[in-house]
């Protein structure tokens, strides 16, 4: 009797968190959670990463996707790697629930561009600007260093800590994470301490050396008489032109200048992206 | 053995003359007379020969009387000569007192009677300057200066500037080395202009590069170099400039009422310091007419100094010594402009109670705008 009565429950208890997790995953994706054009993963990793993905995904309520692809110009018309993450956002229907929740991370390799791109109303609330630019923090180095797969581990780790502090209703921004916080008050700190005892110590120094007015002259300016030089040769010889191009970098790759909340574009993406 | 030396006197009541800056005349401080160099330098060129003629006499008799045993003298066994020691011995022609001093003073005054008195030859002959410029500004605006100098220095120790106490002041005419030349200065240069498009995703910078060449001459006039080693460089080089307009022939008329030096560093041990600043002048006036480019590298440069005239000048210099916590502090005034150098001493308390106290204000005010506000 009691073991019938154990596996009805567990029967239950399965079926209770196959149809959670059906109704989380609810999806018309139609590309698996890491798509890897670029072939810069093993068969293994990807079966990881994909696993990885998956699991998050039930977890948050948020699907959490890797793109990768060689020339992000060579499959659409996008001028930029932003909108080209929309056009693969929208074209495969990814996100799950409701409103397509998801972040996706897309990789072309021909320019090292990145993007990190999120929709749909928890995911926005999730991945403030400042916390994909933490985000993009965490993956940044491996991918400097060609460690793909560390890398992707890096951002799915991000993301579902991310997912979890926005579920308990702090989520990561400008004003309210505490590292930042810590380290802008030791900035302060030192600022306080630092320039002060510079401008302290110059302006000490400067009083110091007006003790001293007795030096030995090194120049005779004042007996050269008025017009009294004579310039005899005059050349000023063209040699040659050079050329240097430096790619400009985009401002939205850069760090440092949040105000808090998430910048959502009018077709209700958010974008955090860049070079790595 | 002393030697005779001169002072003038007052033609009309024979007191002691001195030279006044202010006036550009010879005054006696007795009856308030007063005459002009010219005058002075007449009246005592003729005593000069009178008395040279005398002295030859004398000389002469005393030879003869020391090689007649009747009348020589006692051998004087007492010491060495103060020529071995650098010193020379004169009597004071108004009081009669032996006074030794330097071999190279030129011009001092008694301390028994305080009459000024010039010593003879000093300044004559090979050794006599070409020019001088007499002294303008008196002892009290040398100290007037000394407390300028004093103000606007928070970290001077209290004590040093309320005692103010300056053991001594001596007007001192010190004797400069005046190199006249040219310099041929050949510079070049690698120069560039840039300038920067945007070309789309792209900040695009042209730069134009050039071998730029400089050649001129530059004259110089009269660039002094101190020729007493008892004057330190520093002192004498931070107060120049003089103003040569008012360089006049040297006369012994000028030295009355201030000290005055002979030179003992030559001209060919001076050189190398004129050559130096000559050198380094030429460059700099060169390479100033080089402009327009936004980078300017120096590429090569040569200098031939054509070295002319050199001219023996005695310049006009107050000096003011002091002494505070075992330490002697010159101070040195241009007695021409009244420009005035000298290091003074700093003190380390108040040096940290200012740093201390910028540090607090500086750091608390920026505590309140960080942290507060």
């Amino acid at each position: 009797m009691k073991k019938r009565w154990f596996l009805l429950c567990a029967a239950l208890l399965i079926l209770f968190s196959l149809s959670v997790s059906a109704a989380a995953v609810q999806t018309d994706a139609q590309l698996p959670y890491v798509y890897d054009a670029a072939q810069l993963l093993s068969d293994e990793q990807k079966a990881d990463l994909e696993q990885r993905a998956e699991n998050f995904t039930e977890l948050y309520g948020c699907g959490i996707y890797i793109v990768t692809v060689d020339d992000f110009t060579r499959y659409s018309d996008s001028y930029s790697i932003e909108s080209f993450a929309e056009q693969v956002y929208r074209s495969y229907t990814l996100g799950v629930g409701e409103d397509d929740t998801g972040i996706m991370l897309i990789l072309s390799m021909a320019e090292r561009d990145y993007d990190l791109c999120a929709y749909g109303a928890d995911a926005h609330t999730a991945f403030t600007d400042y916390g994909k630019d933490v985000l993009a923090n965490r993956f940044l180095d491996d991918f400097r260093n060609d460690d793909w797969y560390a890398g992707f581990v890096d951002y799915q780790n991000g993301c579902a800590s991310l997912l979890r502090q926005a579920a308990a209703g702090t989520p990561l921004d400008y004003d309210t994470d505490p590292a930042r916080l810590e380290t802008q008050k030791r900035f302060k700190l030192g600022v306080v301490i630092v320039v002060p005892l510079l401008i302290a110590l110059i302006a000490c120094l400067v009083m110091k050396g007006r003790m001293k007015s007795a030096v030995k002259k090194t120049q005779a300016d004042d007996y050269i008489p008025p017009r009294g030089m004579r310039l005899t040769q005059r050349v000023d010889q063209y040699l040659r032109t050079t050329q240097s191009r430096v790619r400009i970098e985009s401002n939205r790759s850069s760090s440092g200048s949040h105000h808090g909340g998430t910048s959502i574009s009018s077709g209700g993406f958010s974008h955090h992206s860049g070079k790595f | 053995m002393a030697s005779q030396i001169t002072n003038y006197k007052c033609p009309a009541c024979t007191g002691p003359l001195h030279f006044v800056g202010a006036s550009g005349r010879l005054e006696c401080d007795y009856c308030g007379s007063t005459y002009s160099v010219e005058e002075i330098e007449a009246l005592y060129k003729q005593k000069d020969e009178s008395a040279a003629q005398a002295a030859a006499a004398a000389e002469a008799a005393q030879a003869a009387s020391q090689q007649d045993p009747e009348t020589a003298q006692w051998a004087d066994y007492a010491g060495d000569d103060w020529g071995k020691d650098g010193m020379r011995s004169y009597n004071c022609p108004s009081c009669g007192a032996e006074l030794i001093c330097d071999a190279t003073t030129a011009a001092t005054s008694c301390p028994y009677c305080g009459n000024p008195t010039i010593v003879p030859g000093q300044l004559s002959g090979v050794k006599k300057p070409d020019y001088i410029i007499p002294f303008k500004l008196d002892k009290q605006a040398a100290i007037q200066a000394l407390k300028a100098h004093y103000r606007g220095k928070p970290l001077l120790p209290r004590v040093f500037s309320a005692q103010n106490h300056i053991e001594e002041i001596q007007g001192v005419y010190v004797p400069f080395w005046l190199f006249s030349g040219d310099a041929d200065a050949d510079l070049s240069f690698n120069c560039t202009r840039s300038m920067t498009t945007r070309e789309g995703q792209y900040r695009v910078t042209t730069t134009q590069h050039f071998l730029v060449r400089r050649s001129g001459t530059v004259p110089f006039e009269k660039v002094p170099v101190d020729a007493s080693s008892k004057m330190p460089d520093e002192n004498m080089d931070s107060i120049e400039p003089f103003d040569y307009g008012e360089l006049k022939p040297f006369s012994n008329a000028y030295l009355p009422g201030f000290l005055a030096n002979k030179y003992d560093v030559s001209i060919d041990d001076c050189a190398p310091r004129a050559d130096e600043r000559c050198t380094n002048s030429s460059v700099r006036a060169v390479a100033s007419t080089v402009t327009g480019y936004q980078t300017c590298t120096p590429a090569a440069q040569n200098v031939r100094l054509h070295r002319g005239k050199v001219d023996y000048a005695l310049l006009p210099v107050w000096m003011l010594h002091t002494k505070w916590n075992g330490k002697d502090y010159l101070f040195s005034m241009n007695g021409q402009t009244g420009k005035l150098t000298g290091d003074l001493p700093t003190s380390m308390g108040r040096f940290w109670a200012y740093f201390g106290g910028i540090f607090g204000s500086l750091a608390a005010v920026l505590y309140v705008l960080l942290f507060v506000l």
